[in-house]
C-alpha cells in the first residue's frame, strides 16, 4: 500500500510536470485551428466579390453582344446582300457610320476594353424544312449569326461570352 | 502502521498538489501567452474590419448592378415595342438626353397610340413618364446616372432603325472609391409594332 502510493506520487506528479509543455503546443494549435476558419471566412468573401465583378463584366459584355445582333438584324433590314455576301465563319465588325450600322472586315479595336466580333454560318435545313446541324440542304434566305465578345477580367484571365440568331430574308416573301 | 504510513503519504501528496498549483504561470509562459492572445486581437480586428468593408462594397455593386440592368431591360422593351421614335422631345446624342417614343403600349381608354418618354431627372435618376401612368422613376436613390445617352440609328435609306444607349451608373457617394461605375452601351431596332 505504502509502495502505491510513492509510486502514484511519481505518476501524477510526473504528469502535472509534463503538462506545462503541452499547454502551450495545445495553444497554438488551437490558435492555429481558429486562424484557419477566420481565413476560409476570408476567402469566402472574396470569393463573393470575384463573382460580382465577373457578374458585373458579364453583362456589360451580353449587352455589347446583343448590341451587335441587333446591329446586324438593321444591317439585314437595309438589305440582305449586305450579309449573304459575307464569307462565312469569319470575324466582322458592326460599326456606326453617319448614323448607319455597316459591317466590315477591318477591326475598329475595342469598345470600353470589351472586343467583340460577329460571324455569319450557313444554315442548313432537313426534308421537313427543320434546321439541322449534320446533312440537310442549305438555306439560302436564313443565316445563323453568332455575336462574340472577348475580354480581360480583372483577374487577368481572357473571358469570351457568345449570342447566336437566325436572321432570315423575310423582306422576299412580304 | 501500514495504513497510517499511507495516510502519511497522501497529505504529502496533497501538500505537494498544492504546492504545484500555486506556482501559477512563469513570466515565459505569461509573455507568450500575451503576446498570441494580442496576435488573436490584432488579426481578428482586421479581419472584422475586412469583412464589413467587402460587405458594404458587395452592396454597392449590388445595388450598381441592378439599376443599370433594369434601365438598360425597361429602354430596350420600351424601343422594341415603339410604332417609332418622337424626334421633336427626344434629345439625341448628349450626356443626359431623352428619348420619346409613339407607342402602342399601355395605350390609354379610347386613344390608338400614346407617347413615352425616357430622361434622367434632376436628381440623376432615370424616369419614364407615360401619358397613362404619369411619371415613374426606374433607379433607386442609393445610385446617380451620371450619362443617358441616346443616339438614333438610321437605315441607309434614312428611315428610323433604332437607338443606340449609353448608360453610366454608379452609387451615390462622395467617395470616389466607392463610386463603382458601370457602363452599359446597347442598341435596340424598332419593331415598328
Amino acid at each position: 500500500m505504502f509502495n502505491l502510493a510513492k509510486k502514484n506520487k511519481k505518476y501524477i506528479m510526473k504528469n502535472l510536470l509534463s503538462e506545462n509543455g503541452m499547454g502551450i503546443i495545445e495553444i497554438i494549435v488551437v490558435v492555429a485551428i481558429i486562424l484557419s476558419a477566420f481565413v476560409a471566412i476570408l476567402q469566402l468573401t472574396f470569393l463573393e466579390r470575384r463573382a460580382q465583378i465577373i457578374a458585373r463584366e458579364d453583362i456589360e459584355a451580353y449587352m455589347l453582344a446583343r448590341e451587335s445582333l441587333e446591329a446586324t438584324r438593321s444591317i439585314r433590314d437595309d438589305s440582305w446582300a449586305n450579309l449573304s455576301s459575307l464569307t462565312y465563319d469569319i470575324p466582322y465588325y458592326v460599326v456606326i457610320n453617319t448614323n448607319v450600322w455597316e459591317i466590315t472586315a477591318t477591326d475598329p479595336g475595342p469598345v470600353n476594353g470589351y472586343d467583340r466580333w460577329v460571324e455569319v454560318s450557313q444554315v442548313f435545313r432537313d426534308a421537313n424544312d427543320d434546321i439541322t446541324t449534320s446533312g440537310g440542304v442549305s438555306d439560302p434566305d436564313t443565316l445563323e449569326v453568332t455575336s462574340y465578345v472577348e475580354w480581360t477580367t480583372a483577374g487577368g484571365n481572357t473571358r469570351q461570352v457568345d449570342m447566336k440568331t437566325y436572321l432570315t430574308n423575310w423582306q422576299e416573301y412580304r | 502502521m501500514t495504513k497510517f504510513k499511507s495516510k502519511i503519504e497522501n497529505r504529502k501528496l496533497k501538500a505537494d498538489l498544492k504546492q504545484y498549483n500555486e506556482a501559477g504561470f512563469t513570466l515565459m509562459e505569461f509573455v507568450v501567452y500575451t503576446a498570441l492572445l494580442g496576435l488573436i486581437l490584432v488579426f481578428l480586428f482586421n479581419f472584422l474590419l475586412g469583412i464589413i468593408g467587402h460587405q458594404g462594397k458587395g452592396k454597392i455593386r449590388e445595388a450598381v448592378i441592378s439599376n443599370t440592368t433594369h434601365v438598360a431591360n425597361t429602354i430596350d422593351y420600351e424601343i422594341r415595342r415603339a410604332h417609332q421614335i418622337y424626334d421633336s422631345t427626344s434629345q439625341f446624342d448628349v450626356a443626359s438626353g431623352q428619348l420619346s417614343l409613339d407607342t402602342r403600349n399601355s395605350v390609354p381608354n379610347g386613344e390608338s397610340s400614346t407617347y413615352v418618354d425616357i430622361y434622367l431627372n434632376s436628381e440623376n435618376q432615370v424616369c419614364i413618364r407615360r401619358e397613362s401612368d404619369g411619371v415613374v422613376c426606374l433607379t433607386t436613390d442609393n445610385v446617380n446616372v451620371t450619362q443617358l445617352q441616346f443616339k438614333k440609328i438610321t437605315l441607309s435609306d434614312s428611315s428610323e432603325s433604332g437607338i443606340q444607349t449609353n448608360l453610366t451608373v454608379e452609387y451615390n457617394t462622395n467617395d470616389p472609391d466607392q463610386k463603382l461605375p458601370m457602363n452599359i452601351q446597347t442598341f435596340t431596332r424598332l419593331r415598328n409594332e
